[in-house]
């Protein structure tokens, strides 16, 4: 009897340390980003062993294009995403279940539309060449919008292919009339002597970056993507705090000069952890990803495009900033 | 292992192998429903999404067709701004579009809703102008490297006022919306689960919910299997099988009516096996946690049961372990009813029989230890290799050894070397291999051996020694008894001296009595001529054996009577005819000499002597058996053998009154010579008594001590005179109880101051005696005297008279003291006495057994030491 019963416990305890043990085996969380002033601040929390210190093992993988990055995640290589909320909402009605777990920034001055010296405003682009990232994507949304905003109507628009990086070479070469771009095109941009004619910040909320996982981390490991963003947030305290180093650290990992850094800092607003919780929220303000998601439903709906409002309530979770 | 866990292991494979049954034939049953169910609701949801998708597509066809006919596109009046609002419109009407384009027949692109390439040369890439001026619609899914997706293209012609194409139009679909129309057709089965792909005839993925990057790059994960089976098949059909990685997979056709444009698709759907059957799963699952919630109660339940049932059992194997122990009053008490019960009775029942047969076999091995260890003679046991296996204490007290110092020594320790040196071939069993040759030999008897004691003494000992072997006559060793010879020795050796002493004594004895012995010899001549005279009678039978008074008999070897003659025939008292014939009857035995009952020639019985021969019988061998008379020579024999006690007896006496004359005549010359001296001293002392009437008391004391030791001088010669002197007896007729109670009485009057009770036990019979009546009395006063002395202060003396056959019996008995051996032997011897000097003369039992032997009675006595003492006088009674 006595055998039969150690022969039991044993075996419970055989099964509970694998169990134990699997628990305890996890590789690190892979992490997809692109060279962006308002993703930076992650190589901050590597740098400085703010992940470990939260107990969380996470790895970042810098793209320079910010296509690329999206491609590897799609490719499920990598558990998460730092992105334009409008991919994240794609990947769901592409079939691969993502979830927006916090707002890294929103672009204010960062995302311009630069035009050569010959164009004045935007009206100046009607029937003329307008550099676009890709066709249906947040750049061509936010291209889009500003160009209708200042009065242009979309038989009117033309528009070419041009990555955000190159744009000040296209608008060179006169490919392209204006284009969107950024740092740290953005500023060579302007060196090469075009201006800004529309920014981010004009249509505000429209090219919200945020950081997203796939459904089976945000399932599997939410105490590790908790720990990730405590250790973004502590890496914020720290550009406050240390800013001559953070941005050191920032422009070195996203090979960048300090000085553009600095600027591409400044063209972004970066929601603190309570706004983060308003701008999730349904009924927050007029920033909420919700209100955002109109102008997008309405862009993208009209392309055969379809998603629903049920399918935000779904993407959208603000419980890890709790 | 224990009843108790058997029966828990029984049960719990029991229960296990019920419940995995159960199990498996409700898993099997529900599984094979449950697959049948979900194959029916994949096809009708198959049925569902291409149905519509059909419809979307047949809507898109009319769709551009219908653009392809409008007279915005048919006439060149139109800007392309003006066109692209129209498309525009049509865009965000049918919410289905990327982007409509027009392309003129040299591919240049004239507008696009994506304000992309307008007016822009070789615009239109990947379609073939030809088919679509050809055929009118063409339709395709391809990968649009403008859109950078895939999608599904409609292209149409545009045909202008002539009826001639010289415009294509180009609608774009992202598969995306194919992928919400297949979708939205299923909200209820599985969502989130049921994977979709939509394939072409290669099994190219032209939609793929979960692997939308495998568009147009790869075939669909199982089509390989699908092809085999679609090949297999005459007609496409739908089917479904279970893929490799657990994935239930089903494949449906299109019917006619559903293939658009023949375009051949298929709908691939599959969805994991584990989710088709997760109730199942779920149910199995539950069933588990109930079965081993169950297997965990039963087991339980089973100890807790298990552990009643065994009790008894347990308490029989205590009580056994205890009985083991040697607690053999050791009972189990089991009240179960069952056969146990029953059990543990057998169980009491045998511990009671073991109890006795031990309590035998311990009072069997304490008496055989009292035997040993009490024997006077050494005993020794010694193991095949020689070594002393035990010894008792007769062997420790022999040789000086503790039994420790000789136990597993060897045995030569014991046996003397030397001994093995000196002595004989006949004895050397005991030399060197001393044992080997006791072992061959088996035992030996009253070896003269020497034993080796501590002290280096030797002991000759006579040995006898006996080997033992056990059932399987297998040597366990040598058991040998010897007991210590000095003493006999030393005995043997004084009786030698002793008989030699004897030996001369007797010769000088025997020259005295030669005169005696003479008449002695007439008697015996007497005799010799009576046995001549027998002789010569013997000789002056018949020689002829028909003559002959002896009976002569010759009978076979069988014992068959040949031949008698008229005097055997006579002895046997049979007829000689008839004799002859029949069996002997009596036991032949050649050559020795038997007895037998014969009738003599008076006819009387006699005594017969037979003796058997060998002798030869009609050329045969025979028995000669001849029986002679000899009642005669009987007789003669026994007078003489009475003769010869007699001249014994004789000769016994003669000694016996040659040393008593020899006395007598040595006392009475002694006392005559005395009693002058001693009358002379009495009359002096008296006359000294009456003249020193008046002198000191010291003077007068001494003078009485005279008188009274010359009286007591006087008393003893008296007695010697009596003892010693033939007394003539005169004999009167008397009563033997009066006889004794008279001397009782006479005792009792005598000695009044005795502390001892003197009782007489009268025979109811009275007997008369002729006898001496004041001798007797005498003796009798003797005896008490003798018997009260011997006993102390609250002793008793019984005086018993009786009597037996012939003889008067006068029985003194007393619980006193008793006497040893020794003096026992010489109680009658003259002088012998054991008393103090001055206390007896020692001549009391001597006189008594001088004056019975005169009355020719005899005098018995028997005692014991510390018990007391009984003396029996037997007279002869007067025969009336």
């Amino acid at each position: 009897m006595r055998r039969i019963l150690t022969f039991l416990i044993c075996g419970a305890i055989v099964i509970s340390a694998g169990r134990i043990k699997n628990t305890e085996i996890q590789r690190p969380i892979k992490i997809a980003l692109a060279t962006w002033p308002g993703y930076a601040h992650a190589f901050i929390a590597q740098e400085k062993g703010f992940f470990k210190q939260n107990g969380v093992e996470a790895e970042l993988v810098l793209k320079k294009e910010y296509c690329e990055s999206v491609e590897l995640y799609r490719s499920g290589k990598v558990d998460g995403i730092f992105e334009v909320f409008t991919d994240s909402i794609f990947h769901n009605s592409e079939g691969s279940p993502t979830k927006v777990v916090c707002i890294m920034d929103y672009s204010n001055d960062e995302d311009v539309i630069v035009a050569g010296p010959n164009i004045d405003s935007i009206l100046d682009l009607k029937e003329k060449p307008v550099g676009i990232a890709a066709i249906n994507s947040f750049s061509h949304l936010f291209v889009l919008s500003a160009l209708m905003k200042a009065g242009l109507k979309e038989e009117n628009l033309r528009f070419e292919i041009v990555p955000a990086q190159q744009v000040p070479e296209a608008i060179s070469e006169g490919r392209i009339a204006a284009g969107h771009t950024w740092e740290p095109a953005k500023s060579r941009a302007l060196k090469k002597g075009c201006k800004v004619i529309a920014k981010a910040g004009d249509t505000p909320g429209l090219i919200t970056d945020v950081l997203s996982f796939n459904l089976c981390t945000t399932e599997k490991r939410p105490g590790e993507i908790r720990a990730i963003l405590k250790a973004l947030f502590r890496a914020r305290e720290f550009i406050r705090t240390n800013k001559v180093e953070a941005v050191s650290i920032m422009a070195k990992a996203e090979g960048m000069k300090p000085e553009e850094m600095i600027m591409g800092l400044d063209g972004i607003i970066q929601p603190d952890r309570e706004q983060n919780m308003l701008m999730m929220k349904k009924n927050g303000n007029s920033n909420s990803l919700f209100n955002i998601a109109t102008t997008i439903y309405d862009f993208y709906g009209k392309r055969g495009r379809y998603f629903s409002q049920e399918d935000l309530d779904n993407i959208i979770d603000s419980s890890f900033l709790e | 292992m224990k009843i108790a866990t058997k029966m828990m292991i029984a049960t719990f494979i029991t229960i296990l192998i019920t419940a995995v049954s159960l199990c498996s034939v409700m898993y099997y049953f529900h599984a094979k429903t449950l697959d049948l169910e979900c194959n029916e609701a994949m096809a009708r949801i198959s049925d569902r999404m291409l149905s519509k998708l059909n419809i979307f597509l047949h809507g898109c066809k009319g769709n551009i067709e219908l653009l392809a006919s409008s007279i915005m596109f048919t006439i060149e009046n139109y800007s392309q701004p003006e066109m692209t609002r129209r498309f525009l419109q049509y865009r965000d009407f049918y919410k289905c579009y990327d982007s409509i384009a027009v392309y003129d027949l040299e591919r240049k692109c004239i507008v696009d809703t994506t304000g992309l390439n307008i007016g822009k040369e070789n615009a239109l890439d990947g379609y073939g102008l030809n088919p679509i001026i050809d055929k009118g619609l063409v339709v395709g899914v391809s990968f649009s490297n403008m859109l950078n997706m895939p999608t599904l293209y409609f292209t149409y012609p545009i045909k202008n006022s002539d009826g001639k194409v010289f415009r294509i139009v180009v609608s774009r679909i992202p598969m995306f919306k194919i992928g919400e129309i297949l979708k939205s057709s299923n909200k209820y089965f599985f969502e989130g689960h049921l994977k979709i792909d939509l394939i072409d005839k290669d099994g190219t993925l032209l939609y793929s919910d979960y692997n939308s990057r495998g568009i147009l790059r790869e075939k669909t994960h199982c089509w390989n299997a699908i092809e085999s089976r679609i090949k297999s098949q005459a007609e496409p059909a739908s089917f479904f099988f279970e893929d490799e990685c657990k994935n239930l997979v089903f494949v449906s056709a299109q019917p006619d009516y559903l293939d658009f444009q023949r375009q051949g698709w298929r709908l691939v759907l599959s969805m994991p096996l584990k989710i088709v059957m997760a109730p199942i799963l779920r149910l199995r699952d539950r069933m588990m946690i109930i079965i081993v919630a169950a297997i965990f109660l039963t087991c339980v339940i089973a100890l807790i049961l298990s552990r009643i049932i065994s009790l008894p059992i347990r308490k029989l194997r205590i009580a056994s372990e205890r009985f083991a122990k040697g607690d053999m009053d050791y009972r189990v008490s089991i009240k179960s009813g069952d056969e146990i019960e029953d059990l543990a009775g057998s169980f009491n029942k045998m511990a009671e029989n073991i109890k006795g047969k031990e309590a035998e076999i311990l009072k069997e091995n304490a008496y055989a230890e009292g035997i040993i260890s009490s024997m006077i003679d050494t005993l020794i046991v010694i193991n095949p290799d020689g070594a002393v296996r035990s010894v008792n204490k007769a062997t420790c007290d022999l040789l000086g050894y503790t039994e420790e110092e000789l136990v597993g020594k060897d045995v030569s320790l014991i046996f003397s070397e030397e001994e093995e040196e000196e002595e004989e071939e006949e004895e050397a069993l005991f030399k060197g291999k001393r044992l080997r040759r006791l072992i061959e030999e088996g035992s030996v008897h009253d070896f003269d051996m020497t034993y080796k004691a501590k002290s280096g003494e030797k002991i000759p000992v006579s040995f006898s020694g006996s080997v033992m072997r056990d059932k399987d006559d297998k040597l366990v060793g040598v058991i040998g008894v010897a007991r210590d010879m000095r003493q006999i020795r030393k005995m043997i050796t004084d009786l030698e001296n002793l008989s030699q002493g004897l030996e001369k004594q007797v010769l000088e004895r025997t020259k005295k009595l030669s005169r005696m012995q003479k008449g002695t010899l007439n008697i015996l001549e007497d005799l010799q001529a009576t046995k001549d005279a027998l002789e010569k009678s013997k000789q002056g039978f018949f020689s002829i054996v028909e003559k002959s008074l002896d009976g002569v008999i010759v009978t076979d070897l069988n014992g068959t009577v040949c031949f008698a003659n008229p005097s055997a025939a006579r002895i046997f008292r049979v007829k000689r005819e008839d004799f002859i014939g029949q069996s002997f009857g009596t036991p032949i035995v050649e050559g020795e000499i038997a007895e037998v009952s014969i009738i003599r020639q008076n006819n009387e019985t006699g005594t017969g002597e037979m003796r058997v021969s060998r002798t030869g019988w009609n050329g045969r061998d025979a028995h000669l058996i001849i029986v002679h008379d000899i009642t005669e020579r009987k007789k003669a024999e026994e007078i003489l053998s009475e003769s010869y006690k007699q001249l014994k007896d004789t000769q016994q006496k003669l000694i016996q009154s040659e040393k008593e004359s020899a006395l007598g005549r040595f006392s009475l010359g002694i006392s005559h010579e005395v009693k002058n001296p001693l009358a002379i001293i009495l009359g002096a002392s008296d006359f000294l008594d009456a003249k020193l009437f008046d002198s000191p008391l010291d003077i007068k004391e001494n003078v009485k001590m005279i008188k009274r030791s010359a009286l007591r001088a006087n008393n003893i010669l008296e007695n010697l005179l009596q003892y010693m002197r033939p007394s003539l007896n005169k004999n009167e007729d008397v009563s033997l109880n009066l006889l004794v109670s008279e001397a009782v009485k006479l005792f009792k009057i005598q000695s009044s101051l005795v502390r001892v009770d003197i009782l007489t036990e009268l025979s109811p019979k009275d007997t008369r005696v002729n006898v001496d009546i004041n001798q007797i009395q005498q003796v009798i006063f003797n005896l008490v005297k003798n018997s009260v002395e011997a006993c102390q202060s609250g002793g008793k003396v019984i005086v018993k008279t009786d009597s037996l056959g012939g003889s008067g019996i006068i029985s003194v008995i007393d619980n006193g003291c008793g006497m040893s051996r020794e003096t026992l032997s010489g109680i009658f011897e003259p002088f012998f006495t054991t008393k103090r000097p001055g206390k007896g003369t020692g001549l009391g039992l001597a006189i008594s057994k001088t004056i019975i032997d005169n009355h020719h009675g005899n005098i018995m006595l028997d005692s014991e030491e510390g018990k007391g003492t009984t003396i029996k006088i037997v007279l002869p009674i007067l025969k009336v």
